[in-house]
């Protein structure tokens, strides 16, 4: 196996661990700050990228949906708050999974039906189509690369947000006491509000961005949901910088298990097993780390218990 | 509203006619309905104990309904096909007999659930809904790859497994054993509720730190709860998949578990006949909104957010007087 | 010489910089009330917590009897006779009197792992509940469910609760709190009696009552014991006296 090769799977996996990272950024800043669970969360991202690509073909701009899917994810996040999300922040757990998960079916089927079966298709803009060549004999798509590079971008961004500005200062405030900003006068509704809708304008932008690699259709974003629950479980449940060192480790974990373990195995077993045993291992990775972390850490890495 | 008793014998006379009439009218997709309902409802019933009594959210428990789905499945298929499961250091042959393959099914269940409670009652409130969500994702992704049992075609049984004395094929049969063991969960889980252990179940829900001060260790109450759970939903997942004579990984995904979750809830969390209630809604949505539009889950969501908004107690906490535990 | 029932041994707890415990020991012997006193801040509640399990001590030793159970969790100490109320009534909110107090009493037994036999009827322990409620002038109100009981009757209630444990020890954390004079009065009679049936570590800020009721007092002061005695002692004590300044409470 050449260096080459690995290094690109190191890239691969660093490019499925930034796009984690934007969808567990909203989903922790929501749990964090609302402390509210949020399964819908993967619809915002189906919603973006079905709306990148609707507009993307309407216009023949990528870019143009792009920007459409951060807008309407934002804007079905806005409206989505405000009817449904903003009753169940007082309830417990069991009501807003379950509140959440009839939000999904809702988002499926409603999707299903303005948009029928049949995925839809993002094309790669032509500037970004092709490789980049990288030290080492590497080539690497120019597409994933930008969206690693998005991803770093948006990271910085967001730290930027949280400790810099005073609408960070806020949210830090409301994860650590929600009673006593409301009595400093904060205006806790609109700020809710906001939050949930930068959530939801980042699960947009990650589902636009993939829906160029892979199909969009109904139901992308479960996997995608679950996936990036567990991050925020391993990074510690209301810690952005949590959500990008538990995405990230999720990525690589995920994509070099998938590259590493068959080869591995291959080792001492017949091919065909190795394949069978390595892929079954591969796919339970993920949730072997994250069981193996809340043993070690019962709060996550950078969790606080007094959620 | 009437007594919660009323409603019960009601629910069982309303459950009833509908194989009745199936009988009569000689449709059999009717009977089979039903047997689907029973059957979802002692899944519902299972996780109703810890959901429901218990208070703590699993979202995992269609690993239990499809590790009990897979126990038959794999029985079966064996046997059927006159190939053994090990065969060193002991021969070990499949059996298509369900009083072999039900307690089996609820015991290989009941001890992952021992397992996987052992790991996950460490924590608690969202990291425990996550955990126990990763655990059946595991088994879900396990039973995907591992191609020696369908991986994700799935697994086909083409008979139904033996009962002594009845005709198993024959739907009324196959019906009657599932209702008589709906009726026993349900009986049991009256019984755990109401005793000492259901006691201290239900105020560790309200009150864990008050149960620890009077010398009852919350986890250990929970833990066996969740054992319990997990091996009636065990048996759930077995007779569904002697139902179908099918078994796939799609019993493990976390949308079974959601609906599982569904059925407790519109039929009402820490009511005895909650699951059954819930899950006869279930069906009846599936089957005339299904009937109707493509998209029937979309109504389903729609009145899953209306319940859980406006209606907490679910159907029977619309109808029924408050019982006062729990 | 006599062993103390409860003896807490040079427990010392931080936080961070914040001293929340420091060298306290206090030994409770058969037959006394042993109150604990101090103002705002002292560190009784993190003291009381580092007693029944919930909280771990930096260093010391907490010996129940013979047995050390420093590390013991909160129901395991609760097994072995440490029975405790709260200062914010801890109760099942939705099961009745009753059933609270039978929920102490098959703690106490062990008998938490019956899945058969219904509670309510088991003559035995309904009978061994009655008991535990009239010690304390609840019976008449055991088929009310417990969140519709009023403030004193939740403290009545915690009380039966730890009776029903047939303890070793009493760990009370301020029964009096929120109760009027009329019901300080029926709580003190009620901790008199308790007496008899084992000691008790008393946490109160109500003076009167820990003047009436102790044998021994000892003084918190920013996580030390700063004076140990009988009550005339502890009245007459300038340091407490100082710790107290202010306060009309001497």
């Amino acid at each position: 196996m050449s260096i080459s090769l690995f290094l690109e799977q190191v890239l691969n996996g660093l490019q499925f661990g930034v796009m984690l990272f934007l969808m567990s950024a909203g989903l922790t800043l929501v749990f964090g700050v609302m402390g509210l669970i949020n399964l819908a969360h993967g619809s915002l991202y189906m919603i973006g990228a079905f709306s990148a690509a609707a507009i993307a073909s309407w216009t023949g701009s990528f870019w143009l949906g792009l920007i459409a899917s951060l807008m309407a994810a934002a804007i079905a996040g806005v409206i989505v708050e405000i009817v449904i999300i903003r009753r169940l922040y007082k309830r417990d757990h069991l009501d807003q999974v379950l509140a959440t998960f009839a939000l999904i079916l809702l988002f499926s089927e409603a999707m299903r039906w303005i948009f029928g079966a049949f995925p839809l298709f993002l094309d790669v803009p032509d500037i970004l189509s092709g490789t980049l060549s990288l030290p080492l004999g590497i080539e690497y798509s120019k597409y994933r690369m930008m969206i690693i590079v998005v991803g770093i971008l948006t990271a910085i961004g967001l730290f930027a947000l949280i400790s810099k500005t005073k609408l960070g200062v806020r949210i830090r405030a409301g994860e650590s006491d929600r009673e006593m900003i409301a009595a400093l006068g904060v205006d806790i509704s609109k700020l809710y509000t906001l939050v949930f809708a930068l959530g939801a304008a980042l699960a947009g932008l990650a589902g636009a961005m993939v829906g160029a690699i892979q199909s969009v259709e109904v139901g992308m974003g479960e996997p995608v949901l679950i996936l990036a629950f567990v991050v925020i479980v391993i990074g510690g449940i209301g810690s952005i910088k949590g959500a990008l060192v538990g995405a990230i480790l999720v990525g690589l974990t995920d994509t070099m298990g998938r590259f590493l373990l068959p080869s591995f195995f291959k080792i001492f077993l017949s091919p065909s097993s190795a394949t069978d045993i390595g892929s079954a291992l591969a796919s339970m990775m993920i949730y072997i780390l994250m069981a193996a972390v809340l043993i070690w850490k019962p709060s996550g890495l950078f969790g606080n218990s007094a959620k | 509203m009437i007594k919660e008793n009323y409603f019960n014998t009601i629910c069982i006379v309303l459950l009833l006619s509908v194989p009745f009439l199936g009988l009569i009218l000689d449709e059999p997709y009717y009977i089979t309905l039903a047997t689907k309902v029973v059957i979802l409802a002692i899944a519902g019933a299972g996780l109703n104990l810890v959901l429901g009594y218990g208070g703590f959210v699993s979202f995992g428990h269609a690993a239990f309904f499809g590790i009990g789905g897979y126990v038959s499945g794999i029985l079966a298929s064996h046997a059927l096909n006159y190939y053994p499961i090990i065969e060193w250091p002991f021969v070990i042959e499949g059996t298509t007999q369900m009083l072999i393959i039900l307690p089996l099914a609820m015991l290989v269940s009941g001890g992952f659930a021992l397992i996987i409670g052992m790991l996950c009652l460490r924590t608690s409130g969202v990291y425990f809904i996550m955990i126990t969500l990763a655990f059946a994702q595991m088994v879900y992704y396990f039973a995907i790859s591992w191609p020696a049992y369908g991986g994700e075609d799935g697994l086909s049984v083409y008979l139904r497994n033996n009962f002594p004395g009845l005709n198993t094929m024959n739907g009324i049969s196959f019906f009657s054993i599932c209702f008589v063991l709906l009726i026993i969960v349900l009986f049991i889980n009256a019984r755990i509720v109401n005793s000492n252990f259901g006691l201290a179940l239900q105020s560790a829900k309200q009150n864990p730190e008050r149960v620890a001060a009077v010398g009852i260790e919350p986890i250990k109450v929970q833990l066996i709860a969740f054992v319990i759970s997990g091996a009636i939903t065990g048996l759930a997942g077995a007779l569904y998949t002697d139902l179908n004579r099918f078994v796939s990984p799609s019993v493990l995904s976390w949308h079974t578990s959601g609906e599982i979750m569904v059925f407790v809830i519109l039929g009402g969390t820490a009511r005895l006949f909650g699951p059954l209630v819930g899950a006869a809604l279930f069906i009846i949505l599936e089957q005339f909104l299904g009937g109707v539009t493509e998209n029937w889950q979309f109504w389903l969501g729609f009145i899953l957010i209306i319940v859980v908004l406006f209606a907490k107690g679910g159907i029977i906490g619309m109808i029924a007087k408050e019982r006062h535990n729990g | 010489m006599v062993s103390p029932i409860l003896s807490i041994q040079k427990v010392s707890k931080k936080f961070g910089a914040v001293i929340a415990s420091e060298d306290v020991s206090i030994d409770l012997y058969q037959g006394e009330i042993h109150g604990l006193i101090g103002p705002n801040g002292a560190g009784k509640s993190t003291l009381i917590k580092q007693i029944s399990g919930e909280l771990k001590q930096d260093s010391g030793k907490i010996v129940l009897g013979e047995v050390e159970i420093s590390n013991h969790p909160v129901f395991a100490r609760a097994k072995m006779g440490l029975a405790r109320s709260f200062q914010v009534s801890s109760i099942i909110p939705n099961f009745t009197v009753l059933e609270n107090v039978i929920l102490a009493i098959q703690g106490n037994l062990g008998l938490t792992f019956k899945f058969w036999k219904p509670v309510s009827k088991n003559q035995e322990l309904i009978e061994a509940a009655h008991g535990y409620l009239d010690q304390v002038d609840l019976k008449m109100r055991m088929s009310v469910v417990a969140s519709e009981l009023s403030h004193g009757e939740r403290r009545k209630l915690e009380i039966s609760m730890a009776l029903a444990l047939e303890p070793k020890v009493f760990l009370l954390d301020e029964p009096m709190a929120g109760l009027g004079a009329a019901g300080s009065k029926v709580m003190t009679k009620q901790l008199a009696k308790l007496k008899s049936r084992a000691p008790i570590l008393l946490i109160e800020h109500d003076m009167d009552a820990i003047f009436a009721l102790a044998d021994r007092i000892s003084v918190l002061v920013y996580g030390r014991v700063i004076a140990s005695g009988t009550v005339d002692e502890i009245r007459n004590n300038a340091d407490v006296r100082q710790a107290y300044l202010g306060s009309d409470d001497l």
